[in-house]
């Protein structure tokens, strides 16, 4: 065989040995995706009808999830800057979210209005708690959801399926699975999740992404009625 | 021989897939790993899941037998083997519709003799109720009041019995029979 056949072979072979491993990365990340989701799952629809008032049962997937996310996380070297912890890009990321924001908040005040939910009782949106804890609670399940979903969910998204709606669409699907069988909960999720997840592909903040979380939350609760959003409640709990 | 490993994810503020570059390899090995494991770990904690619920939800020590069901009455016995000194509320249900309910306290020295229960009081027996002319069927549940008694269930107690009414031995049934003590739906 002469040299420059074997260069060949040898390109060949370098060339397939890098598109089996990329095709292997995409697996293991929607494999990693998958995992998350089944905990998720475990979670919201195995405990409470399984371990009745021994909830804090509910930790053990929780807590597997995470390791699993933060394991991940340290094996690939991802840093907290590149997670979307950072403040450099805090405006932009602002800027990107302000306009579907604004126009969600306006469809959802015309829904409100339409619907007579301006009008209800606002405790009894809030599942019958203090409206107090919506702030502060609010920002805080924010940057853990927004992380679960953008620094995990979404970069393992990316890696699966490249930038752009595909990813996209993936990560909206699973924040709308994960409030099943929430019907308007899942909707909302849906919608939210389409828009966070593209604007962490452009504008990857995790902060920001919290704060139009919690942001939105609010204006779901305030203009949506009662009855329609059942508490907030998902998984199995819905039914209780 | 070295791990193998995988390209690590990609920055989210390059263009395309294709177009980029991995930042650094990372070990993938230990990540198929970690998540088979996370899997088991998973799977054993739903089947336990699943196995206490069922233990604390049923009882699977009752035993007993629906003996004889007629136009008259209905016998048989109930044991709970995990307390044989115990003893078992039952509840008949004829067609699948409540009929009554009593505990299993009468003397059936026979389930003594059978080594079923440390003493004989484990027998029960319904009046059966006025039922229209036909065949029906009878039913005997154990009933089992679970942990904190947060769920009760029923469990059958042997086969169901079939039996007909005729039309001489028939009582006009009640017209609240078909509506008190029954299951809503």
């Amino acid at each position: 065989m002469s040299s420059t056949q074997q260069q060949q072979n040898g390109a060949a072979q370098q060339s397939g040995a890098a598109r089996a491993s990329i095709i292997e990365g995409r697996r293991l990340a929607l494999w990693e995706i998958a995992s998350i989701v089944s905990s998720a799952l475990i979670a919201e629809w195995t405990i409470l009808p399984f371990a009745g008032q021994e909830k804090w049962i509910g930790a053990i997937p929780v807590l597997l999830a995470f390791t699993l996310m933060f394991y991940s996380q340290r094996l690939r070297k991802e840093n907290a800057r590149e997670l979307g912890w950072r403040f450099d890009n805090f405006l932009k990321a602002a800027r990107l979210l302000a306009l579907p924001m604004i126009l969600t908040s306006v469809l959802l005040v015309i829904v409100g209005w339409l619907t007579n939910g301006l009008n209800n009782n606002l405790l009894a949106r809030a599942g019958g708690r203090s409206l107090m804890w919506l702030p502060a609670w609010g920002i805080l399940w924010g940057l853990l959801q927004q992380h679960v979903l953008q620094a995990f969910v979404n970069r393992r998204a990316q890696v699966a399926m490249g930038r752009g709606w595909p990813s996209v669409l993936l990560v909206a699907a699973v924040f709308a699975v994960l409030h099943f069988p929430n019907p308007w909960l899942s909707l909302a999720t849906f919608a939210g999740g389409v828009i966070w997840a593209w604007v962490y592909q452009r504008a990857p903040n995790i902060p920001a992404l919290a704060l139009s979380h919690s942001l939105m939350t609010l204006v779901l609760i305030w203009t949506l009625p009662a009855t329609a959003l059942s508490g907030l409640r998902v998984g199995f709990n819905y039914f209780a | 021989m070295g791990r193998r490993t995988l390209a690590a994810p990609f920055s989210c503020e390059k263009s395309k897939l294709s177009q980029q570059r991995p930042v650094e390899p990372f070990d993938a090995a230990r990540l198929t790993n970690f998540l088979i494991a996370k899997s088991i770990a998973e799977a054993l904690l739903v089947g336990a899941l699943a196995v206490a619920f069922y233990l604390m939800a049923f009882n699977p020590f009752f035993r007993g037998a629906l003996d004889e069901a007629t136009p008259q009455h209905v016998y048989g016995w109930a044991v709970d083997e995990a307390a044989p000194a115990a003893r078992v509320e039952v509840q008949l249900y004829i067609d699948g519709r409540f009929s009554g309910a009593t505990t299993a306290d009468l003397a059936r020295p026979d389930v003594l003799a059978a080594g079923r229960a440390a003493d004989e009081l484990h027998g029960f027996s319904f009046n059966t109720p006025a039922l229209n002319p036909g065949e029906h069927e009878a039913r005997v549940y154990a009933v089992y009041a679970g942990r904190n008694a947060t769920r009760r269930t029923l469990q059958q107690i042997g086969y169901s019995i079939k039996f007909v009414v005729a039309a001489n031995e028939a009582k006009s049934a009640p017209a609240s029979m078909s509506t008190v003590g029954a299951v809503k739906p």
